[in-house]
């Protein structure tokens, strides 16, 4: 949804749930290994403050410095508290020792956090957003290269994917220019969404159209850039390896936009047994079903993104 | 076809202008599974007077191609039929029993044999013997080759090609033609 700066900028993904206990964690930490055991240089940035244990999936000790550190202003730049893991050419900004005010950031310290994300001296960076839809985290799943949803095939799971995405999406598009013009033929409409007959942001764009095709339009240009990844964990039956496919139908109808399916990954409990061992799966059991999951999303990133 | 579907129709299924009666079939099988009520994918995303309408805009596209939802086949120029029962029992193995596996696919999707003869142009007995594995009853391997990765190409599963070396190698019990 965002280019890099210039050519020397990481590409950023952003790695959210909606849900907690999705596995987004296990596959962020994963998807950084892949890219890192094919050679590109990354970063695994935990921001799931108040949650944060990509250092514990790598078996590492909590770093010394994270990004709370930053946030309080006690260290300046992103690349003071960067560590090496135990893979070549991937290291950590960890959010561990995050104190829950730091789970709200000033809107201040958050673009300098996003600015110097961008200036990362990497290839890709993997941001873990950590669960829910709170204002940040909409906020750095919107500002990444591309945002990557992770869910599960169970209702909550769907349920919150949902809830993320419509707030995701809404977010999205208050940035659309010309801001005024757009804003008022929306606040007009929404007023009176019932007898609109409004149910979805496909249908509340339909109807600002019809009040105004300038501000239809560019709201329609706007949408057409929203346009997440995602991946269905713990497929146990061949209907739930479509939950993605399908998820993706009903968003084109729900929003008015694709939504970009990257991949599933088979219930696999060698995942829980390298957790425990404190080493990514790719490391432990990489020919299992999760770790061929992984690279085969890996794989599709690569084809739609050109690396 | 463009005479009996109405103008909104094959946009609102997402197909294009040359889209074919299976298409349109397969389509419309698609999004019925998407908004039934049971439907995991579509969770919590609609309330049951929008579910309800949006299957009744499927059976709408569908009566219009002479084909009905319920349990009564139409009789369909094509010759579709009505949407096939949902298979019963687990996946077969594919490597075992690939007929078995077109078939459970198949039936998956909700495609009667008929939208998948008018796609592929190949016959409708032909496509129920190869999902039968009636190995005596099927042409030539290199036809049979063909027929298998068609169907499977159909159906969107992977490796189509591979699909069809394992069918001439475990059904034809011959080694396939190169």
């Amino acid at each position: 949804m965002n280019d890099p700066v210039n050519n020397r900028s990481p590409k950023t993904w952003a790695i959210g749930g909606g849900k907690g206990g999705v596995g987004k964690s296990v596959i962020a930490a994963n998807i950084a290994v892949a890219l890192a055991e094919s050679g590109q240089r990354v970063v695994i940035l935990d921001a799931d403050l108040g949650g944060a244990n990509a250092h514990t999936l790598f078996g590492m000790a909590g770093p010394k410095l994270g990004l709370s550190d930053v946030f309080a202003k006690r260290v300046d730049h992103l690349d003071a508290v960067r560590v090496e893991t135990p893979v070549d050419g991937l290291s950590l900004i960890s959010g561990a020792r995050a104190l829950l005010e730091m789970a709200n950031p000033k809107f201040a310290q958050k673009t300098k956090i996003l600015r110097q994300v961008m200036a990362l001296d990497a290839d890709h960076v993997i941001l873990d957003i950590g669960a829910g839809s709170a204002f940040n985290i909409l906020d750095f799943f919107l500002s990444a290269h591309r945002g990557i949803l992770v869910v599960v095939p169970e209702p909550t799971s769907i349920e919150n994917a949902y809830h993320f995405l419509r707030a995701a999406f809404y977010r999205f598009l208050k940035h659309t220019e010309p801001r005024e013009v757009v804003r008022e033929v929306v606040q007009s409409v929404s007023s009176d969404l019932e007898n609109r007959g409004i149910r979805s942001p496909k249908d509340l764009i339909d109807a600002v159209g019809r009040e105004s095709s300038q501000a239809g339009d560019a709201l329609r240009r706007q949408a057409q850039k929203f346009k997440p990844g995602v991946i269905v964990n713990r497929v146990r039956t061949p209907d739930q390896k479509r939950l993605g496919e399908q998820i993706g139908l009903a968003c084109r109808d729900y929003f008015g936009t694709d939504i970009e399916v990257l991949g599933s990954i088979d219930e696999d409990l060698l995942v829980s047994q390298s957790v425990l061992q404190r080493r990514p799966i790719l490391k432990s059991f990489p020919a299992s079903p999760f770790g061929r999951g992984i690279r085969s999303i890996v794989d599709r990133l690569g084809q739609l993104e050109g690396f | 076809m463009g005479v009996r579907l109405r103008p909104g129709d094959l946009e609102w299924l997402g197909l294009e202008a040359d889209a074919t009666e299976a298409d349109v079939i397969v389509a419309c099988q698609r999004k019925r599974v998407l908004y039934q009520p049971d439907s995991l994918a579509t969770y919590d995303l609609l309330s049951d007077e929008e579910r309800a309408e949006l299957l009744k805009t499927i059976d709408g596209i569908l009566g219009r191609l002479g084909v009905s939802g319920g349990a009564s086949a139409a009789d369909v120029r094509v010759g579709s039929g009505a949407p096939p029962a949902a298979p019963e029992g687990p996946e077969p193995s594919r490597a075992e029993r690939p007929g078995a596996y077109l078939r459970y696919h198949r039936l998956n999707r909700g495609v009667p044999v008929g939208a998948i003869a008018a796609d592929t142009k190949i016959p409708e007995q032909r496509l129920r013997d190869l999902e039968n594995e009636a190995a005596g009853d099927l042409p030539a391997p290199v036809f049979v080759r063909g027929f298998v990765t068609s169907m499977a190409r159909f159906l969107e599963l992977d490796d189509p090609e591979g699909l069809a070396v394992v069918y001439l190698d475990v059904v034809m019990q011959r080694n396939p033609e190169r």
